[in-house]
């Protein structure tokens, strides 16, 4: 249980700060509250942005999105690989046309993926949950269908189909409990992918710009220019918080597969 | 077996080409509004000239129609029609990428055997101080490179040895009064090209750091390695001899995986620098909504990595023993 447990502590902490950013915030983040490009003070522990607004409370509202955007689209590409790499262990010509179909998407990198969907959608926070589901799930599809095989393979599993077990019933009692472990990291690598995904897709622009999440403050930051007015926490703060999370995300999935 | 595993590879890549060109078929036109709807709603066009323009682009006749004639199209000119840019517009957006293509490529190249050098070298490092806490260390660092955005890392960089230290230039591929050609033009490219570069290697050098330590020390666990210490080898020599060579074949297999995470952190790096490649014009085709540039580098960058990941097969294949004598 000790291989879970990290997992579990990133999603209370992720937990803790949605609840945070529903009930407290210091200033109102859309209204003026202090001098335009203040430096921190103990009014405002992270700065003004260019409107005089407080970036510390931007934080912890843009949590809330930036948790949403990764969680509901981790569990999007999650889910399709899952099933894809299900499908794709059944023996027959259809996997092997599927597994080439996975191995050939593997190649097209996420980032070329999540620009062509949300510019063609347009910015919105459906369309990132759409670029970023999409792109993640090959990596899923795929260490699933190799776990699946490996479980097929296995003597019990042949035995409860000498007996007359269907592929379902497979897949309920042998093949979901041993690949548990598989998903759950993928998950925790999903979750990690997701958050860096969203910034990159704020970054450059794409992104829902109704919203404060983490990317878009750094976003922000940069085309604002807090560098030059020497704001550090401004350009700090999200880029920081969306390492450090994804990090103990990365740290938890390590953990889960090297059990 | 050579022969027949190449040929495997090579319908693996010709699948993904097909793929690719069914993405870019299909997604601008199961969008609600095409570039024609997009042109006539951005300026006052009688509806004859919209009918016109329709017709002209090919968009009034049926699906079918529509991708046998794009099929077609790919065949002869070996790319789909994306038209034209809406930001450079005399060129052709496929033009477009071409013409800033070059450094990209000059940028990557160098760049994929900096990143490879410098993940199997700290690889090494932390499984040669194996469970100790320069292990842990470099370990944390390589998943750091991982869960933080390329271009953090960039920035972080270009801070730091361009702004602070001025020791390198901050941005662009060239300085613009020198002539080009002469020896001290290919030094100032060369002197440009150190930061991404570093940065690029940076960025996308994590997964090689872990996959070269979980190689090697899976090695190690192999019996002949108690063997080659009892008769006295030095622990580097065991490491890099017996170790690693082995495994240089997985890694290698690992760049063409990887290529194209590179490739994205190539052109998040060229935005921070404003370096005139692919990363530059995908910046400009963003801000301006030039959606046929965009799906032009799309496709322009998924073949480059189809490519690359072919090359990286043959190479493969010339150094595994076990397909080169099969």
């Amino acid at each position: 249980m000790r291989s879970i447990s990290k997992l579990i502590t990133v999603l209370i902490i992720l937990a803790v700060l949605v609840i945070i950013s529903f009930t407290y915030t210091p200033y109102d983040p859309l209204q003026s509250s202090g001098k335009p490009y203040q430096q921190p003070t103990w009014d405002h522990i992270l700065g003004t942005d260019g409107l005089g607004r407080d970036i510390l409370s931007q934080m912890i509202v843009g949590s809330k999105t930036t948790v949403f955007i990764a969680l509901i689209s981790s569990v999007t590409a999650l889910s399709t690989g899952l099933i894809i790499g299900l499908i794709s262990a059944i023996r027959g010509i259809i996997s092997d046309i599927i597994s080439s179909i996975i191995d050939s998407f593997i190649v097209i990198p996420p980032l070329l993926i999540m620009i062509l969907v949300s510019s063609t959608l347009g910015p919105s926070i459906i369309s990132e949950i759409i670029a970023i589901g999409f792109s993640y799930w090959p990596q899923v599809a795929k260490t699933v269908r190799a776990e699946t095989l490996s479980v097929l393979e296995r003597p019990y599993v042949e035995a409860s189909r000498s007996i007359g077990g269907g592929y379902l019933w497979i897949l309920k009692s042998h093949i979901m409990p041993n690949i548990s472990h598989v998903v759950l990291a993928n998950f925790s690598y999903t979750m990690a992918m997701s958050l860096v995904s969203e910034s990159i897709i704020s970054f450059l622009g794409l992104g829902d710009q109704r919203y404060f999440s983490w990317g878009l403050i750094f976003y922000y930051a940069f085309i604002q220019g807090a560098i030059y007015y020497g704001l550090w926490l401004w350009v700090l703060a999200p880029a920081v918080m969306i390492s450090l999370i994804s990090y103990m995300f990365l740290e938890a999935g390590r953990s889960i597969i090297s059990r | 077996m050579k022969t027949r595993y190449l040929l495997r590879k090579a319908g693996q890549a010709l699948l993904t080409y097909l793929i690719i060109n069914m993405v870019v078929f299909i997604l601008p036109r199961v969008m609600p509004g095409n570039y024609v709807d997009y042109i006539a709603s951005t300026r006052y066009l009688p509806q004859e000239a919209v009918r016109e323009l329709y017709a002209k682009f090919g968009l009034d006749e049926p699906l079918y129609v529509q991708f046998i004639k794009f099929a077609i199209n790919v065949m002869i000119t070996s790319s789909p029609d994306f038209g034209y840019s809406y930001y450079f517009y005399p060129l052709r957006a496929i033009d477009v990428v071409y013409i800033y293509l070059p450094w990209t490529l000059l940028l990557l190249s160098i760049a994929t055997i900096t990143t490879f050098l410098l993940g199997v070298f700290l690889g090494l490092i932390a499984s040669y101080y194996k469970e100790t806490a320069i292990d842990r260390i470099i370990t944390s660092f390589a998943i750091f490179t991982m869960s933080t955005p390329y271009f953090v890392v960039s920035l972080l960089i270009l801070l730091i040895f361009a702004v602070y230290l001025k020791i390198l230039p901050a941005g662009g591929a060239y300085t613009p009064t020198l002539q080009p050609g002469s020896i001290s033009f290919i030094l100032d490219v060369m002197k440009h090209m150190v930061l991404p570069i570093i940065a690029i290697s940076i960025g996308t050098s994590g997964i090689f750091i872990i996959m070269t330590r979980e190689i090697i020390l899976s090695n190690m666990l192999e019996g002949f390695f108690t063997t080659a210490y009892a008769i006295g080898i030095g622990r580097a020599k065991i490491l890099i001899e017996y170790a690693l060579k082995p495994g240089i074949l997985p890694l290698i297999t690992l760049v063409g995986i990887r290529f194209g995470t590179m490739l994205s952190g190539a052109l998040l790096t060229e935005i921070i620098y404003s370096y005139p490649g692919l990363g530059y014009i995908l910046y400009q085709a963003i801000l301006s909504k030039d959606f046929p540039v965009l799906q032009s580098l799309f496709y322009i960058m998924s073949i480059m990595i189809i490519i690359a990941s072919l090359i990286l097969d043959l190479i493969y294949t010339l150094l595994d023993p076990r397909i080169r004598r099969g």
